[in-house]
């Protein structure tokens, strides 16, 4: 449906996005996650028309969406601090759209009709899809982080816009919140079928929305997959950190025979299979993970800390792992990790 | 009760409460009530509404633009340009009005440069409303362009997706987010505009009688005190609506915005060039022109002096700054320039001292506010209200009895002028000192005795440094609002002790090249010692601190 073609932008002759290309097929929920200062916010202003590419395309239905104003393209665009209209009611911020767009509709034949209930029962309705039943008349200068956040939600869903955008939506809220409305909005999601670009930095928010990721960093993107594809094979030394996915350790490349390499690490000489091609000397980055199998590490433990229902236990030499039970510190345990390479350091 | 409120609320009470009440009581006298009186006080009224409308309207034609210009764009030179368009808010009624004679008056350099054209200017309402526009543009500048540059433009963004086009961002997001800003700008120039006595005074004459200029000749020239009475009553009432109607929308209607970084940009297509570009010529123009006419003219020759023959040497001279110092005429009332800006300086000096004296006090007293101080707090700062003709009048009716003895009149005294200038400067100094005596915290006192300074140490590299600045730019403020008080002035110095002010508008009125011109270099002379205490002020003041 959303196609992005090649996509780039740059802000006072700094590149900030790069050849970005991707697209957003019917019900599906993209991540777009990366650090702040990515460009990930530019690129969900370009979808919504708010800003121009210096290059490149925004396609819908294969149709090039350049010369259509924002006002016109029936997206909807949640913001990070919700940017709420404080001199309006929740009604009234709900409806904005309704009225707005049944203007537009009047005058514009050339987006599909979608049949408006009467406001009133459609405010409502939203209001009920975000649990924020009776606080029509509300003022929205009084509600908390979280209620705003859902009545953000509800202006933004109840024109019933074609994509869904959010731009950090839960930034500024605490864990709790975080979760819960999480969980609702994957319902919300699922329920209405609208195709949805989710913007956030924290990766755990990403995993538990996406259907899939795209991991973007520094206005390029690093890698794209469904959210088990990119934990399970991270395919670079700063995807691997960035989403937290076991331990990153950098060496040097001692010897080579064939596919065998020896690699000079911190916690030492470490022998391993790689399908990339090495020459003695380069520097590697290498992931290793807590596994079954592998290879046994026995290491002293320095530090144990409890995190959720595990305890996260750091090793001598800076290995982190995850385990069931607390071991004590200073006492040496043994380990196994699975190992693969990530390439260059 | 803090004792060092007391000297503040008692020079208030003596000086500002009473000769209110004064005018109260005359003003209920029945013998007011005639239909005349009543007919002429309604006329007036309707006339002082009627140019305080229009001229709240002209101000918001220029100034919504301009407060859009200065929120949105960003242009070389653009914080000289608002200097430029914020500086007439402080210049002496005296000098704006010399300065709009000198451009458009009958012997400046528009009839000069067109001596043909018909065009007349000073005795129209054009000049009045001109000269309002004049000073209040950088009231709307300030505070809607103010709200304007901390609107959050995520909102028009949320707007925009949200299905609306340009125009509909307009009407329904970013207007009515400016609603409230706009009406305070909006009741703040109009109670400017509807209290304004000098511009009308000099630039309207007597034909324009707004409640101020009436209130003035019922009580001067005409010596009918209990109509000047009724006048003041009903200025007064209508202040004090303004002002409560001002305070509210302050208060409650202000949107809470979110302070966002400016987001001024350079223009980018042609349509904002020409609309930033024009505006710039527009403004600098309307704001320079008058304050530049006016130095210009002092120093040029461009008719007769009085009873002069033959050829009239036009020209560049020094002769009007050179005549201030000589006594030409011996009359009675005649005062020698040197001799009223001699009587301002001094006044000035008095109200300087007298108002730190009392302001000092009472700032260091509100400090730490409770109910009852703060309650004192907006008390004292009442006279901002309060129109300075209406004060004249207070001091006309209350002081005329002997008071010590039997010969001695507060009311011919010298004192009486810087007794009503420091009522009208007060407010600013306490307003002035209190947040510079705030902004000492405790902690500041204690870490520098912590590290071994002695109390005295202390005092002398903590509070003395901060303090300093704001004594010497409360003094200046006290010194410039009297060296440019007109209205007071006007109805309580006597003939042989003009103000400079006083005196130019004496200048301006008599006939004569000579005499004009020296009512142009008296203006220069008080317009650059008003700059100067401008700028001084400004260097003063503490980064940080609030504006007023």
């Amino acid at each position: 449906m959303l196609a992005l073609k090649n996509i780039s932008k740059s802000y006072e002759s700094n590149p900030l996005l790069t050849d970005i290309s991707f697209t957003v097929a019917a019900g599906e929920t993209v991540c777009l996650l990366g650090a702040s200062g990515s460009g990930k916010s530019t690129l969900l202003r370009i979808i919504a028309g708010l800003e121009a590419p210096d290059a490149g395309q925004v396609c819908w239905g294969g149709v090039d969406l350049a010369a259509v104003p924002p006002h016109l393209r029936d997206f909807g665009l949640v913001f990070q601090d919700y940017a709420l209209f404080p001199h309006l009611s929740v009604f009234d911020n709900v409806a904005f759209g309704l009225r707005m767009r049944s203007r537009n509709r009047r005058s514009l034949a050339t987006l599909e009709n979608v049949a408006y209930a009467d406001e009133k029962t459609l405010v409502k309705e939203m209001l009920d899809i975000v649990n924020l039943r009776g606080f029509e008349a509300r003022r929205v200068t009084d509600l908390s982080g979280g209620e705003q956040q859902r009545v953000a939600l509800a202006r933004a869903l109840a024109p019933h816009p074609r994509l869904l955008m959010f731009d950090e939506p839960l930034g500024a809220l605490d864990r709790t919140m975080k979760d819960d409305l999480l969980k609702e909005l994957r319902a919300i999601l699922h329920r209405t079928n609208i195709p949805a670009i989710y913007v956030t930095h924290d990766q755990e928010e990403a995993f538990a929305i996406a259907d899939r990721i795209l991991l973007l960093r520094e206005g390029v993107i690093l890698r794209e997959g469904a959210p088990a594809e990119v934990w399970n094979d991270p395919r670079s030394a700063w995807a691997a950190r960035f989403l937290g996915v076991g331990n990153v350790v950098e060496g040097k490349v001692s010897n080579v025979s064939g596919v065998r390499y020896q690699v000079e690490t911190n916690l030492g000489v470490l022998k391993m299979q790689c399908k990339h091609r090495h020459a003695v000397g380069e520097h590697v980055s290498l992931l290793l993970r807590a596994s079954d199998t592998g290879m046994k590490l026995k290491a002293a433990v320095e530090d144990v800390a409890f995190n959720r229902d595990q305890f996260r236990v750091t090793l001598r030499g800076g290995l982190m792992i995850e385990l069931e039970r607390a071991p004590k510190i200073g006492a040496e345990i043994s380990v196994l990790f699975a190992m693969e390479c990530l390439g260059d350091a | 009760m803090k004792l060092r409120l007391l000297p503040a609320v008692l020079f208030l009470a003596i000086f500002f409460f009473l000769p209110l009440a004064r005018i109260l009581v005359l003003s209920v006298d029945a013998s007011v009530f005639t239909a005349a009186h009543l007919e002429r006080a309604f006329f007036v009224f309707r006339f002082t509404f009627y140019q305080a409308f229009l001229s709240t309207l002209l101000t918001f034609l220029l100034g919504l633009p301009s407060a859009f210009l200065f929120a949105r764009f960003d242009f070389p030179g653009k914080s000289i340009l608002r200097a430029v368009t914020a500086v007439p808010f402080m210049l002496p009624t005296v000098v704006v009005a010399a300065g709009f004679n000198a451009l458009l008056g009958p012997h400046g350099w528009l009839t000069f440069l067109f001596p043909q054209s018909s065009f007349q200017f000073t005795g129209t309402l054009t000049a009045i409303l001109l000269a309002h526009v004049f000073y209040n543009t950088t009231i709307v500048i300030r505070i809607v362009g103010n709200a304007l540059t901390h609107l959050d433009p995520r909102l028009a963004q949320a707007a925009r997706v949200l299905g609306a086009d340009r125009l509909r961002v307009w009407t329904h997001v970013t207007l009515p987010l400016l609603r409230a800003p706009m009406l305070a700008a909006a009741l703040l120039v109009f109670l400017f505009d509807f209290t304004s006595f000098g511009v009308i005074l000099l630039l309207g004459g007597p034909q324009f009688s707004t409640l101020e200029v009436e209130i003035y000749i019922q009580s001067l020239q005409l010596l009918n005190l209990p109509m000047a009475a009724l006048l003041s009553l009903i200025q007064l009432l209508c202040t004090l609506v303004f002002s409560i109607l001002y305070a509210r929308v302050v208060e409650r209607a202000f949107v809470p915005l979110m302070p966002k970084p400016s987001i001024a940009r350079r223009p980018k297509n042609l349509r904002e060039k020409i609309f930033v570009a024009s505006f710039i010529a527009l403004l600098a123009s309307f704001f320079v022109a008058p304050l530049l006419s006016l130095p210009l003219r002092s120093v040029t020759r461009l008719e007769a002096d009085r009873g002069q023959r033959g050829e009239i040497p036009y020209g560049i001279t020094g002769d009007y700054y050179s005549e201030l110092f000589v006594n030409r005429r011996n009359s009675v009332f005649y005062v020698p320039p040197l001799d009223a800006a001699r009587n301002s300086l001094t006044y000035a000096a008095a109200t300087v001292a007298l108002s730190l004296l009392l302001g000092f006090p009472a700032a260091s007293a509100l400090i730490h506010p409770n109910r009852l101080t703060r309650l004192l707090d907006s008390f004292l700062l009442l006279p901002l209200g309060a129109s300075a003709v209406t004060l004249g009048l207070g001091y006309i009716i209350t002081f005329n009895k002997p008071l010590i003895t039997d010969h001695w009149l507060l009311i011919t005294s010298p004192f009486i002028i810087p007794l009503a200038h420091t009522i009208i400067a007060l407010p600013f100094v306490i307003r002035t000192l209190q947040p510079a005596l705030a902004s000492i915290p405790e902690r500041l006192r204690h870490a520098a005795a912590t590290l071994g300074a002695s109390p005295v140490r202390v005092w002398q590299t903590v509070d003395l440094p901060i303090l300093a600045r704001a004594v010497l730019s409360a003094a200046t403020f006290a010194f410039t609002v009297s060296l440019g008080e007109f209205g007071a002035a006007t109805l309580l110095s006597r003939p042989d002790f003009p103000t400079l002010p006083v005196a130019i508008a004496r200048f301006l009125s008599q006939p004569g090249g000579m005499n004009y011109g020296q009512a142009m270099a008296m203006s220069t002379i008080l317009m650059c010692v008003t700059l100067a205490g401008i700028l001084w002020i400004e260097r003063l003041r503490l980064p940080g601190a609030g504006e007023f």
